[in-house]
């Protein structure tokens, strides 16, 4: 039996072995990572949810701002102002979640007040933003005064999230 | 003894010169090995797609102009007024629109940023924020690129620089939602008297924002309650009654928006037994007690 020529395989194999390791540890190790697209459009997202929020945080006592609807938010408050001021702010391919997240001091711990209740996709970018205001200023029935035995005003500071999202 | 046979079988198994087939083998696995590495080796380094670039050039001139009051100097003194010393040959400017507060914009740095365009030029303004060809303009908050809504002011579009946005080609836009300063006016449509109206004449050419403002109704108790009416006419005044607020019954303290055809117009408005005011604007659309539009900035 003639072996002549065995070698050459041999050597082929562990040449390419060679490299498909190398190319895996270059891989592996790379801290390069290339822009996705994707990522393009949540900045404008991000961008169009920051200004929304803080064009809405206007001290004009109009109940399309924030601070008004926040004052007045009970079981009995429509808070329609508000929303449509936000869809006229966005365009119309995008949809949004208002939810409001405050500090209960009953429970001692930070609940959430959803404002509406639409369901995202998986993609969604969320921006937050901090409304301080003084507990005489809520109505009665309002859900973010929960020190009940308090005679003196205290701040209280909710988180405002607006979550957006294509469609 | 050597016979011919045996040196006949030699000769026929020499065997230069040819390929065996474990060679074949061998350099098919190295080259397929080779051709697969030299295909992906190229996408494991940053690859920067043209308007991935571009969106990051946008994104940077929204921002100055939205988040910047912009910045003046001549080498010795410089300042953020630089609406007041762009036209000092001496003097280096930075463009940036807002009036202190981010995306609260000066109507006056506005307008300077719209002359300083015409006498400077496109490249200048070009060379000023590092970018190729652009388009930057305040539009309305519903206008899009297929119908776009510019803000107005004095008649004139507020601001809107740069070349025509091509139909093909990486168009990158980047839009930041704004408010405006000093864009609205104000009139007063108090009633002063029991059962005298009040008559405001309005000339209108341009999309504008009609907001009434009622504080207070029923003022004179005379029984007929408060309304507001508006009369349409393209030629003289008086005209049709367009719309009534409301539409019937009683007009109630609130805030009332109102969509008016395009066009030139003249408006004849009558209040009736009611305190507020109407405030008037082309350059946005009045939300949360703001006249909000969206600075576009397209570049290419």
């Amino acid at each position: 039996m003639n072996e002549k020529g065995q070698a050459f395989t041999l050597e082929s194999v562990v040449a390419s072995l060679l490299l498909l390791v190398v190319a895996y540890f270059l891989f592996r190790s790379t801290l390069l990572i290339a822009p996705q697209s994707t990522q393009v459009t949540d900045v404008q997202l991000s961008q169009y949810a920051r200004d929304t929020l803080r064009l809405l945080d206007s001290p004009a006592n109009s109940d399309d701002t924030l601070k008004y609807t926040l004052e007045h938010i009970n079981s009995t408050y429509s808070v329609e102002p508000l929303l449509n001021a936000i869809k006229e702010c966005l365009p119309k391919d995008v949809m949004f979640n208002l939810d409001v997240y405050y500090f209960n001091n009953t429970t001692g711990k930070v609940e959430v007040y959803e404002i509406t209740h639409n369901v995202p996709t998986s993609n969604t970018v969320t921006v937050s933003r901090c409304v301080v205001i003084n507990s005489n200023e809520f109505v009665n029935g309002s859900p973010f005064v929960t020190r009940s035995a308090e005679s003196s005003t205290y701040p209280v500071v909710l988180e405002v999230r607006l979550t957006l999202w294509r469609v | 003894m050597i016979y011919t046979t045996d040196i006949i079988m030699v000769i026929v198994k020499e065997e230069k010169g040819q390929l065996s087939l474990d060679v074949l083998v061998g350099l098919t696995v190295f080259m397929v090995t080779f051709i697969f590495i030299l295909q992906y080796l190229p996408s494991i380094f940053v690859v920067q797609r043209s308007d991935i670039s571009l969106t990051a050039n946008a994104y940077r001139v929204a921002a100055l102009l939205c988040e910047s009051p912009g910045y003046w100097t001549n080498g010795s003194y410089n300042g953020t007024d630089w609406e007041n010393h762009w036209k000092n040959s001496d003097v280096t400017v930075r463009v940036g629109l807002s009036n202190g507060n981010p995306c609260e914009l000066s109507i006056q740095k506005i307008l300077n940023f719209s002359e300083l365009y015409r006498d400077k030029g496109y490249d200048y303004i070009a060379d000023m924020f590092g970018i190729k060809n652009y388009n930057i303009s305040l539009q309305f908050l519903y206008s899009n690129s297929s119908y776009p809504v510019y803000s107005y002011y004095n008649g004139k579009p507020l601001l809107l620089i740069g070349e025509k946005i091509p139909e093909y080609g990486n168009v990158i836009k980047f839009e930041r939602i704004v408010y405006l300063d000093n864009a609205s006016f104000v009139y007063n449509i108090t009633t002063s008297q029991k059962g005298v109206n009040r008559t405001k004449l309005f000339n209108v050419t341009n999309v504008g924002t009609f907001v009434f403002v009622v504080k207070n109704t029923s003022l004179w108790g005379n029984g007929y309650g408060s309304w507001i009416q508006i009369k349409l006419s393209r030629k003289g005044w008086g005209g049709p009654k367009l719309l009534r607020i409301p539409s019937s019954g009683h007009l109630t303290p609130g805030i009332y928006s109102v969509s008016l055809p395009s066009g030139s117009l003249n408006l004849t408005i009558v209040s009736h037994n009611l305190a507020g005011y109407l405030i008037y604007s082309t350059a946005g659309q009045y939300i949360a007690g703001r006249i909000a539009a969206k600075l576009v900035v397209c570049v290419w």
